[in-house]
This record gives C-alpha cells, sequence and structure tokens, in this order.
C-alpha cells in the first residue's frame, strides 16, 4: 500500500477536524516510460516515476485541495494540515475507519511493458518506421514513440472506502513526414489501449507506419481546401472528435454546475438530429480512455449521454455532484496526484446508425470528406468549438475527389448537433489526449462516418 | 530525504557503477491558487512538490531518468535504470555533460515575495465584485482566480558544475460571462505580476466589455481582408510556431529555417529577439548549465541564428545559443527561447488599424482572439487555418463584434508580409521558461472563412 492504513485515517481525521464535512486521500506511484524513434535510431528514453497524495477536503460546494511529492509521514501531515488550514480551524482529530474494497478487473493485461526489454520494444519502433519509408520515397523523416504507463492508485475517503487500481497503458505513435524538396507534409497514426504489449496483438506497428505515411504522402500532393459552408461527410474514428468538442465537453459538471454550458437545463430536450445518440463507456475492456475505478474511487460506468437526439445525462464528479444536486456518474479523473479531479469523459462515441457509408457520399453533391481528423478544442460557455482536418478530399457529384489540406472546422455545438442528417453503421475508435481543468488524460473518441449539412470550412 | 541527501547516495551508486559522466536536475516548486465563484471562495489548492532527473553518459550515450520519490533506494533505481536507457541509445552522437562558462551574468534576487493566502483571496473576491458591479448583464458564473508560485532549479553535475536560481510568479485571472437574452459570452483578462499592482477596475471594466462586445456578434462573408493581429494574439502565434527557430527541428527536416542563416526571412521592419534577463523573468543559465546571452534571431528581417543546445551546435559547428531547455524537472534536454520577442514599432495600435482600414474599401479586421493553436496549424510548412474572433475595422475605429471566422495563411509568408508593427508590446503567460510577447502587428490581406 503506498500509505499505510492507519496513517490514512490520522490524514483523513485532520481533514474532517476543521468542519469539512468530506476527505479524501489520492495517493499514486506511477512509472511512465517513453522510446523515442528518429531518423531510423533509438534516440531518446524517458523514464519518470510520479509519487505523491492530493488530499482534497469538501464543505457543501467548497473545496480546498493540497497535494504533495513528500510521502515521507510528516511530509504527509503537512500537506493535510495546509489544506485543513485553509479549510477552517483545526479543531480536535476525528476518527475516520476504512473497509478496504476490491472493484472486479475488466481489463486485464498480459504483458506489462517494464517487464519486457528494451530492445524488444526498440524492435516494435524499427518495425514502424521501416514500413513507413518503405510506403514511398518521398517520406524523409519518420518519428516513432511507444508510451508505457503503469499507473498504480490508492483512493480513502472519510465514507470509509479504500481501494485501488493498477492502470496499465501502452501507446504507438508514429508521424511521418513526406517531402518532395521544397515543402513538407505529415501524416501521423497513433493506437494505444489500456493494455501492455499485447496491444500488438491486434494492431501491427507496420499498420501503423504504413497508415502514417500514406497520409503523409497523399498531402503532399493536395491543394488548399477552399474557405466557406459546405456540407461535410465526416469518416468513422478520430472523427469522433467532433462530439467529443462540440457536445461532450460542454455536457461535463465543470461546466454544467457552474453555469457554464450551452447545454444547462437542457435535460430531456432535443439538442440533436433525432438519428443521433452519444455515449460514454469507461467499462469498455481495455479501451485506451476505461477504467475500473475513476479518480474518486467510483465504479465507471456506461453512460448515455443523448438518445435520439434527446439530452439523457451529464457526466458529473463529486463536487459537481454536490452543486447540481444530482448523482455522480464514476468520472472524477485527474492527470495525475497534482490535480484535484473534475468530469471527465472516458470512451466517448457516437453509436451506430443505419445509413450506409457508400450511400452518404454518393448523395452528398458537392462538399468536403474529413477522412482524418486532428485535434481540436472548444469554449463550452458559448459551444464554440474547431478542429483541424488531417486528411480531406472534396466530394464533388457524389463522388470522393481531389485531396485538400490545412481545413479547419469550426462552428457551435447546439447549431451543429441538429445538421447531422446522416449517421452510417461502421462505428470504430480512436485515441487521443485531452486536456481540461484537470490536467491532460487519455480518452477515446469515435462514431461511425456522418454527415453534417453544412458546417463552416476553414481554409483559404 | 533531502535533495542533498538524495545526491550524495545517486553520487555513491553512479561511483560504484564506474560512472563517471553524469547530472542531477532538480526542481521544486510551491505554489497556492484561490478561485472565486458565485460570490464565494470556491476552491482553493497548494501543491508543494520536488522532482528530479538523472542522466548519464555511458558508453558515450546519454541515459536519463525521473522521480518524484526522494529515498536512498530510488537513488541506486535511478542511477541503474538512466545507465541501461542509455545502453539502448541507437543514434551516434555523443552526449555532453557540460563543465561550465567562464562566467554566469549576475541575475535579479527572486522578485517577489509569498503573499499570505488572505491577500490572494482579497484581491480574488474584489476582482470578482468588480466585475459584477461593471454591469447588470454580468453572471454570477463568473470567476476570478489568483495564483502564485516558487520554482528553484538547481543543477549539479559531475564536472563540477553546481547552479541553482529561483523564480517567481503571481498571477491573476478575471473571468467574465454576460447574459443577453438565452446566449451567454465570455472573456478573460489575465495579469501578472505583484498582486499589490493589480488595477482591480480596469481588469475587470476590460474583461466585462471583452465579453459584452461579443453580443450579436456575427461572422463575415468569406474572403480576402486586410488583417491586424492585436498584440496577445500575434504573440500566441508566435509561440505556436517558435519551434521552427529550433536547430534541432532545422537538423532534423523539420523546419524550413535549415540553413538559411543570412537570409532576409521577413519585412525590414521585424527585429526579433530572446533576452533572457528581462525583468521579473530572468535566467543566468539554460537547461544545460551553459551561460544564457541575448540576440536576436532576425535582425531587420536577416536570419541571424536558430537556437541551439550542446548537441546541436556541436553537431552544426557552432557554439550554443544557451538555449538549452528543460520544460519541467522531467522533460529531456530540448531547445526553447527564453524572452522571446518582436520588437515594438513606433506607431500606436490605434494607428495601426487606420492604416488597415485606409489600405482597403470597406472592412478590414482587427483579430483579438485566435483558437485550436494546438491543431490548426502546421509548423513544418508555416500553414495556419485557426478559428477567431475580434472586431471589423472601419474608419480605423472598432466597430461590430466579428465571430465564427477562420483566419488562414502560412507563417513564413506571413513574417515577409509585415507592414507595420505596433508600440503596444505585450508578453503572454510564461511557459516553463519561455515567454513569447508581440505588439500589433499589421499583415496585409488574408483569407477568411465566414458565412
Amino acid at each position: 500500500m503506498i500509505i499505510e492504513k492507519s496513517l490514512l485515517s490520522e490524514l483523513l481525521g485532520i481533514g474532517l477536524s476543521s468542519g469539512a464535512d468530506f476527505a479524501e486521500v489520492f495517493a499514486e506511484n506511477t512509472l511512465q516510460s517513453q522510446m523515442s524513434l528518429m531518423s531510423g535510431a533509438v534516440e531518446e528514453i524517458s523514464d519518470r516515476r510520479i509519487y505523491g497524495m492530493g488530499f482534497r477536503l469538501l464543505k457543501g460546494t467548497r473545496s480546498v485541495f493540497a497535494s504533495t511529492s513528500d510521502m515521507s509521514r510528516a511530509g504527509l501531515i503537512r500537506c493535510a494540515r495546509r489544506a485543513a488550514e485553509a479549510m477552517g480551524e483545526i479543531g480536535e482529530a476525528q476518527t475516520v475507519k476504512l473497509t478496504e474494497r476490491i472493484f472486479p478487473d475488466i481489463h486485464p493485461v498480459r504483458m506489462v511493458p517494464s517487464s519486457v526489454s528494451c530492445a524488444d520494444q526498440a524492435y516494435l519502433l524499427h518495425r514502424a518506421c521501416d514500413s513507413a519509408k518503405a510506403y514511398s520515397g518521398e517520406i524523409a523523416q519518420v518519428q516513432a514513440r511507444l508510451l508505457n504507463v503503469d499507473r498504480n492508485i490508492l483512493v480513502a475517503n472519510s465514507e470509509g472506502l479504500l481501494t485501488g487500481d493498477r492502470q496499465v497503458r501502452t501507446r504507438l505513435s508514429v508521424n511521418a513526414v513526406a517531402s518532395n524538396g521544397a515543402e513538407n507534409q505529415s501524416g501521423s497514426s497513433s493506437p494505444g489501449a489500456r493494455k501492455g504489449l499485447e496491444l500488438f496483438d491486434g494492431i501491427t506497428p507496420e499498420e501503423t507506419g504504413r497508415e502514417a505515411a500514406r497520409q503523409a504522402v497523399t498531402m503532399l500532393h493536395a491543394g488548399y481546401a477552399p474557405a466557406g459552408n459546405m456540407a461535410v461527410v465526416i469518416d468513422n474514428g478520430f472523427g469522433g472528435v467532433i462530439f467529443h468538442e462540440a457536445c461532450g465537453h460542454s455536457l461535463e459538471a465543470t461546466s454544467v454546475a457552474t453555469g457554464r454550458s450551452q447545454f444547462c437545463g437542457k435535460l430531456g430536450e432535443t439538442v440533436a438530429s433525432p438519428i443521433v445518440t452519444a455515449i460514454d463507456d469507461g467499462t469498455e475492456p481495455n479501451s485506451w480512455g476505461s477504467n475500473n475505478i475513476d479518480d474518486e474511487g467510483r465504479p465507471t460506468q456506461k453512460l448515455v449521454l443523448i438518445e435520439n437526439g434527446i439530452l439523457k445525462n451529464y457526466l458529473i464528479d463529486r463536487l459537481g455532484s454536490r452543486r447540481m444536486n444530482m448523482p455522480p456518474t464514476g468520472c472524477g479523473r485527474r492527470e495525475n496526484y497534482h490535480y484535484e479531479p473534475t468530469s471527465r469523459m472516458s470512451n466517448t462515441y457516437i453509436a451506430a446508425g443505419k445509413d450506409d457509408p457508400k450511400e452518404i457520399i454518393g448523395s452528398t453533391e458537392s462538399g468536403l470528406y474529413a477522412a482524418a481528423m486532428g485535434g481540436g478544442s472548444v469554449n463550452p460557455v458559448t459551444g464554440e468549438f474547431n478542429f483541424a482536418v488531417r486528411e480531406a478530399y472534396m466530394i464533388r457529384n457524389g463522388e470522393i475527389a481531389e485531396p485538400v489540406r490545412g481545413a479547419t472546422l469550426i462552428g457551435k455545438g447546439s447549431e451543429i448537433l441538429p445538421k447531422i442528417d446522416r449517421v452510417s453503421s461502421n462505428l470504430a475508435s480512436a485515441q487521443g489526449m485531452c486536456g481540461s481543468k484537470s490536467g491532460s488524460i487519455p480518452t477515446n473518441v469515435g462514431q461511425p462516418m456522418i454527415r453534417v449539412s453544412s458546417i463552416t470550412v476553414g481554409g483559404r | 530525504m533531502t535533495f542533498d541527501a538524495f545526491r550524495i547516495k545517486v553520487q555513491e551508486t553512479a561511483a560504484a557503477l564506474g560512472i563517471s559522466e553524469y547530472e542531477l536536475y532538480y526542481m521544486e516548486e510551491d505554489s497556492q491558487s484561490v478561485s472565486v465563484m458565485e460570490g464565494e471562495i470556491q476552491e482553493f489548492s497548494s501543491d508543494v512538490t520536488g522532482g528530479v532527473t538523472f542522466r548519464c553518459k555511458t558508453g558515450g550515450k546519454m541515459g536519463y531518468c525521473s522521480t518524484e520519490l526522494l529515498s536512498a533506494e530510488e537513488a541506486e533505481r535511478i542511477v541503474k535504470a538512466a545507465a541501461e536507457n542509455a545502453a539502448a541509445i541507437e543514434t551516434e552522437e555523443e552526449g555532453i555533460i557540460f563543465a561550465g562558462s567562464p562566467r554566469y551574468e549576475k541575475t535579479e534576487e527572486a522578485a517577489q515575495e509569498a503573499a499570505p493566502v488572505g491577500e490572494m483571496t482579497d484581491l480574488a473576491m474584489a476582482l470578482y465584485q468588480a466585475a459584477l458591479a461593471e454591469d447588470s448583464r454580468v453572471q454570477p458564473s463568473s470567476s476570478a482566480e489568483v495564483s502564485q508560485g516558487k520554482t528553484t532549479v538547481r543543477l549539479v553535475n559531475s564536472a563540477g558544475l553546481d547552479l541553482s536560481r529561483t523564480g517567481t510568479l503571481q498571477i491573476s485571472f478575471q473571468s467574465a460571462i454576460v447574459r443577453e437574452g438565452t446566449e451567454q459570452y465570455n472573456s478573460y483578462e489575465p495579469s501578472e505580476g505583484p498582486f499589490g499592482e493589480v488595477d482591480i477596475q480596469k481588469t475587470a471594466k476590460t474583461a466585462v466589455q471583452k465579453a459584452l462586445d461579443q453580443i450579436s456578434g456575427e461572422p463575415v462573408p468569406s474572403g480576402n481582408y486586410p488583417v491586424v493581429f492585436e498584440n496577445t494574439c500575434f504573440a500566441d502565434l508566435l509561440m505556436a510556431f517558435s519551434g521552427v527557430f529550433s536547430a534541432k527541428n532545422a537538423q532534423q527536416g523539420l523546419s524550413l529555417l535549415a540553413g538559411k542563416e543570412g537570409e532576409q526571412i521577413a519585412a525590414d521592419i521585424v527585429t526579433l529577439t530572446d533576452d533572457p534577463f528581462c525583468a521579473g523573468h530572468q535566467a543566468a543559465f539554460d537547461g544545460e548549465g551553459v551561460a544564457t546571452a541575448k540576440k536576436n534571431v532576425i535582425e531587420n528581417g536577416v536570419f541571424k541564428t536558430l537556437l541551439y543546445n550542446l548537441q546541436t551546435a556541436r553537431k552544426a559547428g557552432k557554439e550554443t545559443t544557451g538555449n538549452g531547455s528543460r520544460a519541467s524537472y522531467h522533460a529531456p534536454v530540448d531547445i526553447a527561447p527564453f524572452n522571446f520577442y518582436l520588437q515594438p514599432g513606433t506607431v500606436s495600435a490605434e494607428e495601426i488599424w487606420k492604416l488597415a482600414t485606409d489600405a482597403s474599401e470597406g472592412t478590414a479586421l482587427l483579430i483579438t482572439e485566435l483558437a485550436g493553436l494546438h491543431a490548426g496549424l502546421n509548423p513544418m510548412t508555416g500553414d495556419f487555418s485557426l478559428m477567431a474572433g475580434g472586431y471589423r475595422l472601419e474608419n480605423g475605429q472598432k466597430t461590430s463584434w466579428v465571430n465564427g471566422i477562420t483566419v488562414s495563411g502560412n507563417f513564413y509568408e506571413l513574417l515577409k508580409k509585415i507592414s507595420a508593427v505596433g508600440s503596444d508590446l505585450k508578453f503572454g503567460f510564461p511557459r516553463g521558461t519561455t515567454r513569447i510577447g508581440s505588439p500589433s502587428v499589421y499583415c496585409g490581406r488574408m483569407p477568411i472563412a465566414g458565412k
């Protein structure tokens, strides 16, 4: 155990003595390593242990949070006292009785990365790099990275809960650069999972390298995307970032509980086209954004956010639950112990619909086909979002035409969701890192191919 | 254990393993933050942490290992792990443990004493209340956040170098949310510097006005418009493209500035400076222990130098510019500028607006907000397409708010197109040791996607 049970009780007792009605310890011992290959050679290996405690007190809707990397008994007590003093006057120590609880592990891991040699891991990177280079003579540079995370957490709180989880994640990222001498374009592919190195039983490094190279070469031969409003067909997988930005963040208690979301007070109302059903599912076995428990010690859930266009649920963490008077949904997450947890997405996707992808393209007279998406961001207050398209093509007369680069899609969540007029059946997900108040965390985005009848495309 | 006790344990382990070249980079942070919402102190946080990276050279290669756990066993573990990591490195280049520069500039003492929490709470509350008093449309969901931090860095290596520095930072952040009908609009007004010097009324007024201005904003029709970037916006763009000045990126074929030293790459009026000695943000040594220096990266449009660390300088047969950087205690050595800014000109921002509207028959645009800077641009080609917001400029004046547009262009072309630089130099918040500043700039016509 990262912190002894008796000391945990003592820390929580110090917290409650300040008049707080809830106290929580989150302790973490994480090993994170990243191997990078550049120009065909392993260039850098970084290896990091994240080790410390985040201590939180709540009183009504007020929160006090303190963190420390000093895990000595004295350091932990100092941290707890610092929080208690900020909450109120420290009174008589309270007694907290903890009962350990073990939640079922729904994300088994077969090959813990730290138990595999550096040489074997380097071989994976070389395979990805060689395959990217073999794709085309125009590939000028390949960067490949293998990320391993082995996160051990402990959560104890004044309600008597004592639990923990071990979260192993693996991700391969390949970034390929295509060049014709005068200019460069890049392509990327970054599969990952809440798994060990058995990730590569399902996905080969070769496929990943090839996909990155294909995208880079395609974009090298593309002209600029036009600017203006048009119909946009967004393909499956990382295309789901549109829902993540346009809607997902605005459904987090972080925005809703503080009156900062365009979706405040809209439960039960129609917010999207009736063919749209959207789900956040932290229980998907071994998915990149999955966990057994959230960082507040609650089991993760499968939560329907929007059903047939009607808003059904918000993503609610413990503090959000107090502010909103609604039950929490097992989504309190944080990058590490330095951050206070808050409501976050896990694996979020638009559910499969009935349309045929071929018919969607065929029925689009003119517009943009966004085959692969990049990152984006949103202002939850106004709902204004933007994201980059990594690989795009024009659609002319119902057919995919020439590739175009540099397209950005922008809009307002509440205006875009009703404009989704096609949802196909080919649901797929892809991995991303999501940044918000509690840091950068792994999340999956997903969707089948969809069409938005009109959206602003930034080009030139 | 303390860092010094840990350091001794590391030295002993390294000696026992026959590792003679190594370095410890230690960083300790102490920060506090207070936020007010709905008229109450809703959140308080306090972080006291330290972390260390050990790196060593074995067989000519550099291996790294970082930790936040300072114990005797961990000291042994990180030395062994770093040596193992070094053995797996396949590049030809030798790592460098630096013996020290002949001299280091003297820097100012840590600028600010930590403020008591009460002072932070009072300031946050005052900012919040001032914003609410500003206009009846300001919502209680508006907030004010006040934070401070102190960072100590220590670099100790086997070549006898032992350097340290302490930096402090006090920032406040006013966020205003206004409601008109069923729509909400928000804005931020950050300020940096001692809490006692924050102009509460002005900060609140600016934040609220920026939010009110957005009411009934709409896109302009798509087309090419004369564009002025407000100072903070152009600084954001410079930040996003700052990697193109890194010699590492240039050597790896990821920057188009490779081999361009001595060439005209920007308009004559463009001088881009990196100064490690701006008041309040000083660093006498970089992430490798090299003495820092002020230099112009672009001077009157001519590209003078890439930014180098020891490794890239050796490869290029040059001297390092002292820009070895470590974004955090656990980040490997990279390259970054310190206070990196476009030198201001002599004309005011308002005069620049006038230049832009004089150049057009109708509307010019003043861009005050850019979003998606982490995704909507390609540092390799310089291309960008970004969601933007700002004002219509007519007859040299700001008129209505414009949102729902994107501005597209190419960073390298933009540098050449800058035809006026304002006198209103402003710096953004520091990220690690990097802080980027710019005045307002006029860039001629640029493609805008709107309605």
